[in-house]
């Protein structure tokens, strides 16, 4: 019995020490009230804070914390200055000169132009092996294919710092998009002294990084979370009136929403299903991402590369009710390839409107075209559905499934769920019929849509569509003669899509991804941009 | 004129009471029929078996009981909470739902009226894709039947003869055949299962390999643990000094000691069976959906928990009816079939 | 002792080493790869297996693995936090998996024992009953839908613990992942010493031990819990790996920065060296559980220990 007593004080000792600890928090930290703090809730934890490295939005609204670029885009998607004060581009498109700010990096030196020519070609060098190191092409840049496959010394690459504070860009063509990449934070700088002196071991931890953005990352705990707290030297840190942003990883939304209600989170993101519950609520956000889900079908495979089935498949989704009843949280049915709100034309009307809709549901034209195809494959056609397996993903192609089997009488749908990075890795071998995936735009430019397509494009393009109308098209608008005529382009641009899918169903677009959250009533400045980073740098608490 | 009453007292034994002997006759019976009356006295186990097979009926035969498939979904009706004939007059189960808005007030909406469902019902109500859940829920207790009941006899098979050869044979077979298992058994199930999940096509053979993979270690260990005990008792050495063979002793005399065990044991299988799929189907590697399985129901249901705990309720409760019963059911075979319980 | 103690953990090793090589050969066969980001191109790919390494033949890089994690270097991750060095990751997150493991552990194993012979000792009435409706509920909810319970009621509605973990207050941030990874735990034991103690309670020895009128709570911890304890001691190992990986949804669900959930992002995220490392931790926890279970058992019972040749 002498053991039981031990067993029961040890217990008892354990709750009072347990016990006293609760009292802790609200001393240990004398600033508290003084400081404006708000946290924000994270689904997905950091993986990197290397901006070259990064590939995913988590990462990418890290950085933009802390580190900055040349210009910043504001809620209406405009580049403002940033790091650079002003910029001159010559006549011709082809040259940009950026005049640098006067600001210091976090250990004190001086950000420079020469800070962005490292950075850019640490972009696009081999042993980076950045994802995005293609985006140098994209905007064009002077011998960019060149230098990142190594063809031509990195000294040829079309960029110069005039001196400490002029750096200059020059283009093989004139690129629309440009100043307003320049707030990714591939672009960004990076001070090459300290880079070097780090080596393999650079933001890998709080130490191991230079600031120059509006925060400094004051504590980084893998798993857990990540703090920012404000740069003073920042140039524009008048502007920030937040001193600390806490980001916490917390991957169950029933959870966040749960600690968000208790008040010790500022902004969550909701599932589709709990918008429901919290919709009339204050501080409940809808907002439209600028991601496309579509069908990527396998051109390889006898079913699939029956036109009349993709047709009749594209005819069978009801994308208005999977919108509105299934996902919820304000997406909407996608009507082409090219989502809502991404790019508008010089006249300041959205792609989306001027080219129409390409897609809508029709199950009577869809029953018409599957009988004829039941001609040329047999009764009962059979198609496996690849998805991965998200809470959305699953929904979505079960509801898929639905329509499909319902309103194609034959028509029999398997379903395959797999982890994302299985499911990527099927789509590239080929291995897999129909697969629901994802675009997100690197750019405010249907280009980063359309490129993908291209016959030649071996990494995005696993259906393998092939189609030398639509190459042709897409390639006179992104480096043909047309190239340099906004309008002329825009309309090639338009007809490409045309051509993928209305004429040809290369892909089969279903939705452009919402985005529910609860942003906590009296936050305010938190900018959403269909292309490109989520701006939290300006939040303000109330 | 009185009657003469005898009352209890007025009457006692000649002898001292702890004199007494009492004696009684025990009747013959058989041994399955010893069991069968002992396992009937058991009102718990009584309660489980019929349970069980009320749920067996319900999963074969339930899923036809209305005009909804697992997988037909009417968008429309989606996240409807029960609604039952009759009793919706009892106030209870007539698809209201009651929220608490942020200033505190309880809201009482009925979805079905709402939405013009006069003559709608869904027994148990349906989940966000406007399934019906009732389907859906005893179609996924027959497939997690089907899962578990596969996995675990596979379980019992090879576990079992693995771990009485090995207890039974001892020294160096004994040390080969557990470390053999401990280096299976080392390597995290979940680890295991999910990488063979990964490994194989989706569908319920793999989850039943997945889960068999591992799932007998545990049996083992038991059958190996109750023959290091039984096997130095003294009917074992009367076996072997009456000339007995070792498989005989082993399957004749020490199998069905330990069958007792084996059962317990099985029993928690079966839950463990469901749970691994459920923790598949939780990281996406289960059932492929529209098919479901218990597991996968809770863990879907889990989604919206906090929103509409309906949708996860019912499978929960199939679920915990299910495990309660062949908790019982399997105590009460134990009981009735472990001779030394008889002398409680 | 010593000796026996000493080939044990020789045979551990040993045992250690066969399974890094099975995990090696899994991986081997696991679809994807770390590196198939939708803008990744060839060149890259290739460039980044260069890199790391994974262009190497397999047993060059199994030795290569091997031998540096002797040396403590398990290699860098992939994908979860590109670049950092597994070991820190892994060390960052052991503790709060391991403190929560093992208060479950030991909250389990008090109320399931205590549970486990109320309800031998008043076998067939109210409190066995009882205990068996807490085992069942135990077996049969899935702990993560206990989890958001107790987040639910006990985090949210009144307010008690933190809900999700918070790294400046942990000690009571564990309390409610402790409870409800305990739970399963509770229910295996209170089983296992119910039905082994009910054996016990029934056997000969005990007759004797009550008929020499020895108090009730003396014989039953001397004489009857002892035995009873055996095979109770064998499911307490699968028990407390069980509960080390069942962590990983109940650390998704508290936010815990553990290994658990560490876990099932480096298998989503084809995150080859942190899904060998955490499993091979794992199981080097798991070997480490049974050695010490081996050595125990020879302590509770000098039987088993006689016909292990010591």
């Amino acid at each position: 019995m002498k053991k039981l007593k031990k067993i029961v004080l040890a217990l008892i000792a354990m709750v009072m020490i347990a016990g006293c600890s609760t009292d802790k928090p609200d001393v240990v930290d004398p600033n508290v009230d003084v400081e404006s703090k708000i946290v924000v809730a994270t689904e997905i934890d950091l993986s990197t804070m290397d901006h070259h490295l990064a590939t995913d939005a988590t990462s990418f609204i890290a950085q933009t914390m802390v580190f900055a670029g040349l210009v910043e885009l504001d809620e209406n998607n405009q580049p403002q200055k940033d790091l650079a004060e002003s910029w001159d581009v010559s006549d011709d498109g082809l040259v940009y000169t950026f005049h640098l700010t006067d600001t210091n990096w976090s250990n004190g030196t001086p950000v420079t132009a020469n800070d962005f020519v490292y950075g850019w070609n640490r972009l696009i060098a081999q042993e980076t092996a950045s994802q995005y190191s293609f985006i140098m092409e994209t905007i064009k840049v002077k011998n960019a294919a060149a230098v990142t496959s190594g063809e031509m010394a990195k000294e040829e690459l079309g960029i110069k710092a005039l001196d400490d504070k002029t750096f200059e860009v020059t283009l093989d063509a004139p690129c629309d998009f440009l100043l307003g990449l320049m707030a990714f934070p591939s672009f960004f700088p990076m001070n090459e002294e300290f880079a070097t002196q780090m080596g393999d071991q650079y933001a890998l931890t709080v130490d191991n990084m230079l600031y120059c953005g509006p925060y400094v990352m004051s504590d980084w705990m893998s798993g857990s979370g990540y703090k920012f707290t404000k740069n003073e030297d920042y140039h524009n840190a008048d502007a920030i009136s937040t001193d600390v942003v806490e980001f916490k990883f917390i991957q169950d939304a029933q959870s966040a929403m749960l600690e968000y209600q208790s008040g010790n989170l500022d902004v969550v993101t909701l599932t589709g299903q709990m918008v429901d519950a919290y919709k009339e609520d204050d501080g409940f956000t809808n907002r439209l991402q600028g991601y496309l889900w579509y069908l990527s079908v396998n051109f390889d495979d006898p079913n699939l590369a029956n036109k009349d089935l993709r047709q009749a498949i594209s005819f069978a989704v009801d994308r208005e009710k999977m919108a509105e009843l299934v996902l919820k949280d304000g997406s909407i049915a996608a009507q082409g390839l090219i989502p809502v709100a991404l790019a508008k034309d010089k006249d300041g009307v959205d792609f989306r409107e001027s080219n129409g809709p390409q897609v809508e549901y029709d199950p009577a034209a869809a029953l018409e075209y599957f009988s004829s195809a039941q001609e040329a494959l047999g009764d009962e056609i059979s198609v496996e559905l690849l998805y991965e397996d998200t809470e959305a993903g699953k929904s979505v192609a079960e509801y898929i499934q639905n329509n499909l089997e319902t309103n194609l009488p034959g028509m029999v749908v398997t379903l395959n769920s797999k982890p994302k990075k299985t499911r990527l890795d099927m789509m590239k071998t080929g291995d897999y019929q129909i697969c629901l995936t994802r675009w997100g735009p690197d750019y405010a430019d249907p280009q980063t849509y359309l490129d993908m397509f291209l016959s030649y494009n071996t990494s995005n393009n696993n259906g393998k569509y092939n189609s030398p109308a639509y190459d042709e098209a897409v390639l006179e608008a992104t480096q043909g003669a047309s190239a340099s005529d906004s309008a002329a382009r825009w309309e090639l641009l338009k007809q490409a899509e045309n051509i993928i899918i209305q004429q040809d169903l290369g892909v089969i677009p279903v939705y452009q991804n919402g985005g529910a959250m609860m942003i906590a009533p009296g936050i305010t400045g938190i900018e959403f941009h269909s292309a490109g980073v989520d701006n939290y740098r300006n939040m303000v608490k109330e | 004129m009185d009657e003469i009453k005898f009352e209890k007292d007025d009457f006692e034994f000649a002898h001292d009471s702890n004199d007494k002997l009492i004696d009684k006759t025990y009747s013959n019976s058989s041994y399955m029929k010893d069991v069968m009356t002992h396992f009937l006295k058991n009102k718990g186990a009584l309660f489980g078996a019929i349970v069980i097979v009320i749920i067996i009926l319900l999963a074969i035969f339930g899923p036809y009981f209305n005009s909804h498939t697992y997988k037909s979904m009417t968008i429309e009706h989606a996240s409807l909470t029960p609604r039952i004939p009759i009793v919706e007059n009892l106030g209870i189960f007539n698809g209201e739902i009651k929220r608490t808005n942020r200033e505190g007030e309880v809201i009482v909406t009925n979805q079905y009226l709402d939405k013009g469902l006069e003559d709608v019902y869904y027994w148990f109500g349906t989940d966000t894709q406007g399934r019906d859940i009732f389907t859906r829920v005893f179609e996924g207790t027959r497939i997690s039947l089907i899962i578990a009941f596969t996995a675990v006899i596979i379980d019992i098979f090879i576990g079992m003869f693995y771990g009485v050869i090995s207890g039974y044979f001892g020294g160096k077979v004994d040390m080969v055949m557990q470390r053999f298992a401990e280096v299976l058994n080392g390597i995290p199930t979940l680890v295991l299962v999910t990488l063979l999940s990964l490994l194989l096509p989706p569908g319920i053979w793999s989850i039943i390999f997945a889960l068999m993979i591992t799932g007998w270690i545990g049996m083992n260990r038991i059958a190996r643990a109750q023959v290091l005990k039984i096997k130095e008792q003294e009917f074992i050495l009367a076996s072997k000094t009456l000339g007995a063979k070792n498989f005989a002793i082993m399957f004749k005399d020490i199998l069905p000691n330990i069958f007792g065990q084996v059962i317990i044991m099985s029993m928690f299988s079966i839950p463990n069976a469901i749970f691994t799929e459920s923790f598949l189907s939780f990281i996406g590697l289960g059932i492929p959906g529209p098919m479901a399985s218990l597991g996968s129901l809770v863990s879907e249901g889990y989604k919206s928990l906090t929103i509409y705990p309906h949708i996860i309720g019912s499978s929960i409760i199939v679920l915990a009816l299910l495990m309660l019963s062949f908790n019982l059911f399997a105590d009460g075979l134990r009981d009735a079939f472990d001779p030394k319980m008889k002398q409680q | 002792m010593g000796k026996y103690i000493l080939k044990r953990i020789a045979i551990a090793c040993a045992t250690l080493f066969v399974i890094l090589f099975i995990l090696f050969v899994m991986l081997e066969f696991m679809p994807g790869s770390p590196f198939n980001d939708e803008k990744l191109n060839e060149a890259q790919k290739a460039l980044l297996y260069a890199k790391y390494g994974l262009d190497d033949p397999f047993f060059i890089r199994f030795f290569n693995y091997a031998k540096n994690m002797l040396q403590g270097d398990f290699g860098v991750s992939y994908v979860i936090n590109k670049n950092f060095a597994v070991s820190t990751m892994i060390f960052q997150r052991l503790a709060v998996t391991i403190v929560i493991g093992i208060q479950a552990m030991v909250l389990g194993t008090i109320v399931g024992l205590i549970l486990g012979i109320l309800a031998a000792l008043k076998h067939n009435t109210w409190v066995d009953t009882l205990a068996s409706i807490i085992s069942v509920i135990g077996v049969s909810v899935p702990s993560y839908v206990f989890a958001l319970g107790l987040a639910y009621f006990v985090g949210f509605k009144l307010g008690w613990f933190p809900i999700t973990y918070n790294p400046s207050n942990a000690a009571m941030s564990t309390i409610l992942p402790t409870i409800a990874l305990s739970l399963f735990t509770i229910a295996n034991i209170a089983r296992f010493t119910r039905s082994e103690m009910i054996d016990v309670l029934s056997s000969d020895y005990i007759l004797l031990v009550k008929s020499k009128g020895i108090k009730e709570y003396k014989m039953i911890i001397k004489h009857a819990l002892r035995n009873a304890l055996i095979p109770i001691i064998t499911v307490m190992g699968p028990l407390l790996v069980g509960l080390l990986t069942g962590s990983m949804v109940i650390e998704k669900i508290f936010a815990i920065p553990g290994i658990g959930s560490l876990m099932i992002a480096a298998i989503q995220g084809n995150d080859y060296n942190v899904v060998l490392s955490v499993a091979f931790v794992y199981s080097a926890m798991y070997i480490f559980t049974m050695l010490i279970i081996d050595i125990l058992y020879g302590v509770i019972d000098p039987r088993i220990r006689v016909a292990k040749g010591e």
